[in-house]
């Protein structure tokens, strides 16, 4: 009889050290599953492991590690990570669509003084946007904050009504204006440089882009070195942040607002804006500017105002940039800036009107954490300098400090920020303290934010302590509920000393399409500068000019929209078609066909599939050279809808 | 050991230009779909999915089936693809499917030579509570490989010889001329066995 030994392989190295079987992650993603042995601490694989650039059998030589649940979770090192390059470049063919529609937007709330309403309206009619923004409130304080009509044509924009007139210049004044806007379209035209940026991906992480605090992409990356090419970004006020989620929930914020240059011009682009119009106190006001680029590293320009004009010129050089303004009344600024992957400073000085503006700011970052330092110095002189650093797992130590050497006050503070989960929730605990000239006080929080963005809870609960060097003190509570159905609603309580006050309320939006009948639905607060989709009665947000793949079961379709505009998807217009094409009773097999101008292809059987077709059943005419072909939907309404196509040859 | 399984169907699949990740499609307890990509230099594909179970011999035998559907079944690479399991997935031991991805070659005319691809991708429908069990056994110069689990064994090697066989849970695989004693090293780990004389 023969006898079975069934064992794991030991290896010479395993000898003195208990084996195990372990599955290997890098976050959710699983690399494999090795025999490892403990070796002084060690964990030495019986096999080479391989991530990115590194191979070793030794798993500290790839990173740092924990064993949880017969699981081993690998951080990579940075130099392991392969590189990878994920652009951003949207199709130069935009896929506009007509429509008809309007929004309203509406935050209601009431509070232990009363009611308000901010309302908001816009309509898109023509390829023209009509918005106007107002508060009401019982205590007849009724106003109209913002009103204009956008008209915005393929290079250029027209703006009238509430407009801010830029003046792209240290030395001449922007206003806020009741009148006209002229500016190019920035969504169209590109002037600039694109935005580049590299990121690092530990562990397999969801990875949001916003661009003031608008969510421009949602994606999910493995580990690995990223470059992010050709950003989506506007001219001006990019604030770009980037939100990596691991799998673990740990989430980190990267702010990257310096490293582009918006006023460099790429060569022989032009940029420029001019607005005239009443000022609040009827006085009427102008302003603008006109830049070109000469070269891809020097652009040169005007700007003025109603007071003055002033020359300015921008250089770029593997140096840093530098800019010089020259107005007509002997006023002068320069500035200069650079960056790089670790470190930034930024540094200029203003001579306006016989009064001298100075600052300079740098940061640097890195394994110790990220330190900042200000000077300001004008009609007063003012230090500051800030440090964070994330201490352990997601425990975040914060610590700023100012001087004001005019007026000898200053104040230190400390915050530590802590991260964790409960349940599968994302809670943040916040401590901070600051000690003044005057004072000193103390910040005690906790918060769960809304992480879903249609639906959910959060919460926010504060305590605050002030105490004054001459023995006042002040305590504050402050609670706040948050919900989030399609609309947004909150309620607050705060009690500041013996003194409590509430409020709770509603915001959201409203938006109807035009197309085969009204078509309308709920959502988050639309701002006029971005656009919607309709799906079933669910209000979408999108940025507007930025061509959205929107998706459904089977198919995707490219729309792109314009400010203000909102589209409907139309499930019945909107189709995945499959089935076999027979021409003369026999299969249609490996040829091409045509649906109106789209070409398709047939495999075996006759059998083809189309993703995304736009049109009416009876729109679906399918074009064979010299055939002419009956159509027979089997499942009308269903996806996908399957059809027999039925083609005879013509005779000749 | 699971990752060098991959490395090895990737390289190969790289000779033809064509990347196809990940393998296998494994649908996990609780999910509907599994969605992977397809790569080829916008190589036109016919996609079809078979029941896959093996015979007394470990055989493969491909049935059609109903019981999962493929997302589209023509495309053009790139492309994701989605694998549905439309039954139930309350299943005591995994299920096993095999995606045929079979090369067109659109509009072809008389006297043109061209090589097609056409790749067999397991697709795995996994139990909630996943146990691997081997027994080995010898029968004369054979091995006789049982999977008496509730997972696919992939074989990987057996001690020196370099295998790429499956065994389905229920099944046997029969491997003839082996040495007396080695190691059968399969994606579930290594296994020792010895075939001792009477």
């Amino acid at each position: 009889m023969k006898h079975l030994t069934k064992a794991f392989l030991f290896l010479p190295i395993f000898l003195f050290a208990e084996p195990k079987v372990l599955d290997l992650f890098v976050g959710t993603e699983q690399i494999g599953t090795f025999l490892f042995t403990q070796d002084n601490g060690k964990y030495i694989a019986d096999d080479n492991i391989t991530f990115g650039k590194c191979s070793s059998k030794n798993l500290s030589d790839l990173g740092v590690y924990q064993e949880s649940d017969e699981k081993l979770f690998l951080k990579p090192k940075r130099k392991c990570l392969s590189k990878e390059v994920l652009s951003f470049r949207q199709q130069k063919k935009k896929y506009f669509k007509d429509s008809t529609s309007a929004f309203l937007n509406y935050s209601i709330a009431q509070r232990d003084t009363g009611v308000s309403a901010t309302l908001g309206s816009g309509v898109f009619a023509y390829n023209t946007l009509f918005y106007t923004q107002g508060t009401l409130s019982d205590k007849q304080e009724n106003k109209l904050e913002n009103y204009f009509i956008l008209k915005e044509f393929e290079k250029k924009k027209l703006k009238l009504g509430s407009v801010y007139a830029v003046s792209g210049s240290y030395l001449t004044a922007g206003y806020a204006l009741e009148g006209v806007q002229i500016s190019p379209n920035k969504a169209m035209v590109q002037n600039g440089k694109t935005f580049d940026y590299q990121l690092v991906i530990n562990d397999q992480s969801t990875v949001e882009i916003y661009n003031n605090d608008q969510i421009i992409q949602k994606l999910t990356l493995n580990a690995g070195i990223y470059n992010l090419r050709d950003l989506p970004i506007s001219h001006f006020s990019n604030n770009i942040k980037i939100v990596v989620t691991d799998s673990f929930g740990n989430a980190r914020e990267i702010d990257v607002p310096f490293l582009y240059n918006q006023n460099i011009l790429a060569k022989d682009s032009i940029d420029y804006d001019f607005a005239i119009g009443k000022d609040e106190k009827q006085k009427m006001q102008y302003s603008g500017f006109y830049r070109k680029g000469i070269t891809d590293n020097l652009t040169v320009g005007f700007a003025f105002d109603t007071n003055r004009t002033a020359l300015t010129a921008d250089y770029l050089s593997t140096l840093g940039k530098l800019g010089l303004q020259i107005d007509n009344k002997k006023n002068a600024a320069i500035d200069y800036s650079y960056s790089s992957e670790n470190y930034y400073i930024g540094a200029m000085q203003i001579l306006k009107d016989k009064k001298s503006d100075f600052r300079i700011n740098a940061g640097v970052s890195g394994g110790f954490g990220n330190i900042s330092l200000q000077f300001h110095t004008n009609a007063q002189t003012l230090f500051g300098v800030s440090y964070s650093k994330m201490l352990w797992k997601n425990l975040n130590l914060s610590i700023n400090a100012n001087f004001n050497n005019t007026d000898h006050t200053y104040n230190i503070g400390a915050r530590f920020v802590w991260n964790f989960d409960i349940g599968s929730r994302r809670t943040t605990l916040t401590y901070a303290n600051t000690s003044k000239d005057d004072g000193q006080s103390k910040y005690i929080a906790t918060s769960m934010p809304i992480e879903d963005e249609h639906k959910g809870f959060g919460y926010e609960a504060s305590y605050s302590k002030q105490t004054s060097d001459l023995g006042y003190t002040s305590d504050t509570y402050k609670a706040s509920l948050k919900a989030k159905y399609q609309n947004n609603f909150w309620f607050n309580a705060q009690k500041i000393s013996d003194q409590t006050t509430w409020d709770l309320g509603i915001s959201g939006s409203i938006g109807c399409v035009v197309a085969e009948g009204i078509n309308c639905g709920f959502g988050d607060v639309i701002y006029p500068a971005s656009s919607y989709l309709l799906e079933d009665k669910e209000l979408k947000r999108i940025p507007s000019y930025w061509t959205t793949d929107v998706k459904n079961k089977f198919t995707s379709t490219p729309v792109t929209l314009k400010s203000g505009q909102g589209y409907w998807l139309d499930p019945s217009l909107y189709k995945t078609i499959t089935g076999t094409i027979k021409v003369n009773g026999k299969p249609y097999n490996e040829k091409t066909f045509k649906v109106g101008d789209k070409e398709y292809f047939t495999g075996f059987d006759g059998e083809f599939w189309i993703d995304g077709f736009i049109g009416k059943y009876e729109d679906f005419i399918p074009q064979i050279p010299n055939t002419s072909c009956k159509v027979n939907f089997m499942n009308k309404g269903k996806e996908p809808n399957e059809v027999q196509i039925n083609c005879q040859e013509k005779r000749k | 050991m699971k990752k060098i399984v991959l490395v090895s169907l990737l390289s190969s699949i790289a000779a033809f230009a064509l990347q196809v990740h990940p393998i296998p499609v494994e649908i996990q307890y609780g999910k509907k779909y599994k969605e992977f990509t397809i790569a080829d230099d916008n190589g036109k594909y016919q996609a079809y999915i078979k029941k896959w179970t093996q015979d007394t011999k470990g055989e493969e035998v491909l049935e059609n089936t109903n019981e999962v559907v493929v997302y589209p079944r023509i495309l053009q690479a790139p492309k994701k693809i989605k694998v549905y399991n439309k039954r139930s997935n309350l299943i005591p031991q995994e299920k096993s499917y095999r995606l045929i991805l079979r090369e067109l070659n659109i509009n072809k005319f008389e006297g043109q030579t061209r090589v097609l691809k056409t790749l067999s991708i397991p697709v795995f429908i996994l139990p909630k509570f996943q146990k691997p069990k081997l027994e080995l056994s010898c029968k004369g110069h054979a091995l006789q490989i049982k999977n008496s689990g509730n997972m696919h064994y992939k074989i990987l090697s057996i001690t020196d010889k370099k295998m790429n066989e499956y065994v389905l849970p229920n099944h046997i695989k029969e491997v003839d001329n082996v040495r007396a004693s080695g190691t059968i090293e399969t994606n579930h780990g290594n296994y020792a066995y010895r075939c001792e004389s009477k």
